[in-house]
């Protein structure tokens, strides 16, 4: 049982979730109130900071999934230990992301509008039922690992859970995939890059949430599956890169898109120093550092790489979505176009304060779901000390 | 039934922008955010450079993307081939203006281009993003006519409140025809050199339907496989849209 001051402290960390979770509403009543102009957002520039946090909450949410299907797909024991945390987080991070999405909308207010009018030829409305579906199947799959009559049922519902994720950030990477109006999408390699990012992005938010329960418990991770643990967020980190570098690459091969990688690569002010400094350096190349350096092995060098991945995926999100429509629409291919519009320039933007903080939100909503639920439902992973056992892994 | 469309003869046009004034005054436009603008550009490099322009509306699309991405189907496409948002199920997730590679979408309560901004001078009343005193009498929401409520998105509707009262069977809406001038679209009926004409395009008589065959008719940004309804013509040496010409004149 808890004693006196560790329930103190639990209550103080809900406290302090849940005024996080009341800033962000006030921001997002502020944003409802006012529209864009309390935003740095556009008539160029639709989709701002909010987008950047909600989907990466969305992709971390698929990917957070991989522990759990390490566990039930293909049959690693210890990995099973930690697959209601896994399922767990990818619930909160999901309600999270979508939070963040939905106070977004000009008109959050109809939401259900969006819920009885399906256009199925719109990524968006397929989505409304990827993420219900989400919420469904890792729900059912929680119930069949926490409830020992339903524990035959595991493995079927990790397998649904496993597919149905891979469809989902598929959708989401197919989002951006239809637009053929926007240099920086409309390519068949985003989902699939999506997919891989989703891995790296879910695995890093993973191992601090694991980092966190263990230290409030007072434990510590066996090494052995912190070790393989460590290994895979390297290679999904690797695999993210490797799918940039193909994407930027062969966007580099076309005469058209010059222009838009030379934004984005070299002279789009902030983006380059967001895409090489945050995404490439801090983001990918320094966790892989502390990943795979045969000196860094200590629980806090993979805390500390998880969170450079973490930023990393900000960084990379803010460059692919703002970069993608800062740069100007192809109207007149060869030619500089104005207008009072705003044609042929790059558009600026400067995320504002209330973008921010709604962002933050959804991340605090993700956390309270998490601690509450981590703390009711005991889901500390308990990793099997015995050694015969331990061979399974 | 007619599929409406538009042709804009650029040897005509001078650039005057007296369609962007008259769209504004129909639509209750804000200052800078017309659902009809004019673009500018440079052909030539120095010592001599020609300033160049091009009238850009909604180009009204067969294929629309903007209508395929809409999650809640609010930008729909009517029997007569007029692209609309339904302001009703309209939820302001942007997409379309994401998806949309001409860039004719406008969303509400942005910063104003043009200060003071006028919609604290005339703020809106209710759902309605400010109150303009010269505003028209329809306010059609499910058609996305008159002024933009909060939190949706608007765009040009081809003067939908004037065109769609036209009499059925009409091939062109015309300044010429003085029984029907009053469904003319603003940036049609206003337009001084008469460089734009509005019709129908499956009317093979129809006066759009000849000057596409005519002059050969362009669409601009073609290979996006929009279909775009409106269309372009030069008589000059070149082809209409600038993306066609020759790579020697490029800025």
């Amino acid at each position: 049982m808890y004693n006196k001051a560790e329930s103190r402290n639990f209550y103080a960390l809900v406290a302090a979730g849940g005024l996080i979770v009341g800033i962000g509403l006030i921001a997002a009543y502020l944003m409802e109130e006012h529209g864009h102009i309390i935003t740095g957002m556009n008539n160029q520039i639709v989709w701002g900071m909010p987008h950047v946090f909600a989907i990466f909450m969305i992709v971390a949410a698929s990917g957070v999934l991989n522990v759990a299907s390490v566990g039930s797909v293909f049959g690693r024991a210890a990995y099973k230990a930690r697959a209601p945390l896994s399922g767990l987080l990818s619930i909160a991070l999901l309600a999270g992301g979508l939070t963040v999405l939905m106070l977004d909308l000009g008109r959050a207010d109809r939401l259900i509008v969006a819920m009885t009018h399906y256009n199925l030829t719109s990524v968006f409305a397929w989505n409304v039922v990827l993420y219900s579906g989400l919420f469904s199947f890792v729900a059912i799959y929680l119930w069949t690992m926490m409830e020992q009559r339903m524990n035959p049922w595991s493995k079927p519902a990790g397998f649904v859970v496993f597919a149905w994720r891979i469809i989902l950030t598929t959708g989401t990477g197919l989002i951006f995939a239809f637009l053929v109006a926007r240099q920086a999408y409309g390519s068949a390699l985003l989902p699939p890059m999506f997919i891989v990012a989703s891995f790296a992005w879910g695995l890093a938010v993973f191992h601090l949430a694991q980092a966190a329960m263990y230290a409030w418990n007072g434990k510590t991770p066996g090494p052995e599956i912190m070790r393989r643990m460590r290994i895979l967020l390297g290679i999904f980190v690797l695999g993210t890169l490797y799918f940039v570098f193909a994407y930027h690459l062969t966007n580099l091969y076309f005469a058209k898109q010059t222009g838009f990688e030379q934004f984005i690569l070299a002279g789009g002010g902030i983006f380059p120093w967001l895409f090489w400094a945050g995404y490439v350096f801090l983001g990918s190349l320094l966790p892989l550092l502390f990943l795979f350096h045969s000196g860094l092995h200590k629980t806090s060098y993979t805390v500390i790489a998880s969170l450079l991945v973490i930023l990393g995926s900000f960084a990379f999100l803010y460059v692919f979505i703002i970069g993608g429509q800062a740069y100007p629409l192809f109207i007149f291919p060869g030619y500089e176009a104005s207008s009072s519009f705003g044609d042929g320039q790059i558009a600026s933007y400067s995320p504002s304060l209330p973008e921010f903080l709604l962002g933050f939100g959804g991340i605090g909503v993700a956390f309270l779901i998490t601690a509450i639920s981590a703390r009711v439902l005991n889901l500390l992973p308990h990793d099997i000390p015995d050694r015969r056992k331990r061979d399974a892994y | 039934m007619a599929r409406w469309g538009m042709v804009i003869d650029l040897d005509k046009c001078t650039g005057c922008q007296a369609c962007s004034t008259a769209c504004q005054m129909e639509n209750n436009r804000l200052p800078g955010e017309n659902y009809q603008d004019v673009l500018y550009y440079t052909e030539g490099k120095q010592p001599t450079p020609v300033l160049k322009w091009f009238p850009r509306p909604c180009m009204h699309c067969e294929e629309p993307s903007c209508m395929h991405v809409c999650p809640t189907k609010a930008t729909f496409k009517t029997e007569d081939g007029v692209v609309l948002i339904d302001w009703n199920k309209c939820i302001g997730c942007k997409y379309c203006m994401i998806a949309c590679p001409y860039g004719v979408r406008f969303y509400t309560d942005e910063k104003p281009l043009v200060e003071p901004n006028i919609k604290d001078v005339y703020p809106g009343e209710g759902d309605l993003s400010w109150n303009p005193p010269y505003k028209g009498p329809q306010q059609d929401n499910a058609h996305g006519v008159g002024i933009q409520p909060h939190g949706v998105v608007s765009k040009c509707t081809f003067c939908y409140h004037k065109i769609s009262k036209a009499p059925k069977g009409i091939a062109d809406l015309s300044n010429d025809d003085a029984a029907n001038r009053e469904f003319v679209p603003a940036c049609v009926r206003t337009c001084a050199p008469t460089a734009r004409y509005f019709g129908d395009l499956d009317n093979p008589k129809s006066n759009v339907s000849r000057l596409i065959s005519d002059k050969r008719g362009v669409r601009l940004l073609d290979h996006t496989g929009n279909k775009p309804q409106v269309y372009y013509l030069s008589g000059g040496a070149g082809p209409a849209v600038p993306s066609g010409r020759g790579g020697a004149n490029k800025a």
